[in-house]
C-alpha cells in the first residue's frame, strides 16, 4: 500500500483540526451574541443557531478524527495514562464527552424551537439560548486550552 | 404509537432531518471518544492505533460515521421527534436497539472488509480459499457477538439522547408571564399552546 508521507499528514490533522475547531468556538460565540439583543432579532438568531446546529455535529466528529489521528502519530510510544500528558490528555477526553452530551442537550431545544415554529422568542427561551451557546463556548474554549497544553508537551 | 409504516409518515420536517444528522455524529463521535479513552486508561492506546495504521483508522471511522447515520435515520423513520419527544421510553428504546444491532453487524462487516483488504494489499502471496473460507467464517460466527454489542450500545444511547432531549426540550418552553420578544413587544405572553 502507498505510504502517506507522516510529515504531510501530521500537518494535515492540525490543520483541520485548528480550522474546526475555530468555527465550533467562533460560531457558538457569534450565536451567543444574536441572542439577548432586544425586540426583533428572534427569527434571525434561531436561524443562525439552526445553522450552527446543521455545522456543529459533522464539524465534532470530524475534530475527534483529527484528534485521535494527531495521537496515532505518535504511534507506540504515545505517552501512558500515568505520565502528565496522559492526564491532560484525559481530561481533554473527558470535556469532549461532556460537550457531547450538553451539545445533544442544546441540539434538543433548537430541534423544539424548529418543530414549533413561532413568530415570538420568550425571554426566558431567549435567556436559555444564549447561556447555552455560551456554555458551548466555553466547553470549547477549555478543550482549546487543553489542545494547546498537549501540543506542547 | 410509533410502530407505524414509513410509507405512510408525512416528508421528514427541518426538526426531523437535523435530529437524524446530529444524533448520528453525536453517536460516532461519543462511541469514538469513549473507546479511545477506555485504551488510554488500560495504556494500549498508542500501539492500538499503530495497530489500526492511519488510512485504515479513517477508512473505519467513516464506516462507522456512514452505518450510524444510516441506522438512525431508519431508527428515526419510525418516530417524528414529537413522537420521540412524548412517547413512552420503550417506543424509543425498541428502534434504537434494534438498529443498534444492525449498526453492529454493518460496522463488524465493514471493519472485517478493512481488514481483509489490508491484509491482501500487504500480503506477499496469493489468496487462497482457505482465505476466503476463514474470512466467511469470521464474519459468520462474529456477526451474533456484533449484534449482541451493538444492540446494548444502541439502547445506551437511546437513553442518553432521551435523557439529554428532554432536557433541551425542557429547557426551550417558554415559561409563564414571560415578556415576548417580537418585533413590535406587544405580542401576547406565550403558552405552548400559542406556538402549536
Amino acid at each position: 500500500m502507498h505510504a502517506i508521507d507522516p510529515h504531510t499528514l501530521s500537518v494535515a490533522y492540525r490543520l483541520i483540526h485548528a480550522l474546526g475547531m475555530s468555527v465550533l468556538l467562533g460560531g457558538a460565540i457569534v450565536v451567543a451574541a444574536g441572542f439577548g439583543r432586544g425586540a426583533g432579532s428572534a427569527a434571525g438568531a434561531i436561524h443562525a443557531a439552526a445553522w450552527y446546529e446543521r455545522l456543529f455535529w459533522p464539524v465534532i466528529a470530524i475534530q475527534v478524527l483529527t484528534g485521535v489521528g494527531n495521537v496515532g502519530m505518535l504511534g507506540a510510544s504515545a505517552p501512558g495514562p500515568d505520565t502528565p500528558w496522559g492526564g491532560f490528555f484525559a481530561l481533554k477526553l473527558g470535556v469532549v464527552g461532556v460537550a457531547l452530551v450538553a451539545s445533544t442537550v442544546r441540539t434538543g431545544a433548537v430541534v423544539q424551537l424548529l418543530a414549533q415554529p413561532s413568530a415570538v422568542l420568550s425571554a426566558r427561551q431567549d435567556a436559555v439560548l444564549r447561556g447555552l451557546y455560551a456554555a458551548t463556548a466555553v466547553l470549547v474554549g477549555v478543550v482549546v486550552f487543553l489542545a494547546v497544553r498537549l501540543a506542547h508537551g | 404509537m410509533a410502530n407505524r409504516a414509513t410509507a405512510s409518515r408525512p416528508p421528514r420536517s427541518s426538526a426531523d432531518v437535523l435530529l437524524a444528522r446530529s444524533l448520528s455524529a453525536f453517536h460516532t463521535a461519543a462511541l469514538t471518544v469513549l473507546l479511545v479513552g477506555v485504551a488510554h486508561q488500560v495504556g494500549g492506546l498508542g500501539s492500538a492505533l499503530a495497530g489500526i495504521g492511519t488510512l485504515s483508522g479513517i477508512v473505519l471511522f467513516l464506516a462507522l460515521w456512514a452505518t450510524t447515520w444510516w441506522t438512525t435515520h431508519r431508527a428515526l423513520d419510525r418516530l417524528t421527534f414529537e413522537e420521540a419527544r412524548d412517547e413512552p421510553w420503550p417506543a424509543v428504546l425498541e428502534p434504537a436497539t434494534i438498529w443498534g444491532g444492525v449498526n453492529g453487524v454493518a460496522f463488524f462487516v465493514a471493519l472485517i472488509l478493512v481488514r481483509a483488504v489490508q491484509t491482501a494489499l500487504n500480503g506477499s502471496e496469493q489468496l487462497t480459499v482457505e482465505d476466503v473460507g476463514a474470512f466467511f467464517a469470521v464474519l459468520l460466527f462474529g456477526a451474533l457477538p456484533a449484534v449482541v454489542v451493538g444492540s446494548v450500545v444502541g439502547m445506551a444511547f437511546g437513553l442518553i439522547d432521551r435523557f439529554a432531549l428532554g432536557i433541551g426540550v425542557a429547557l426551550a418552553q417558554p415559561g409563564n408571564g414571560d415578556e415576548d420578544r417580537t418585533g413590535d413587544g406587544e405580542g401576547p405572553e406565550l403558552g405552548i399552546a400559542s406556538q402549536v
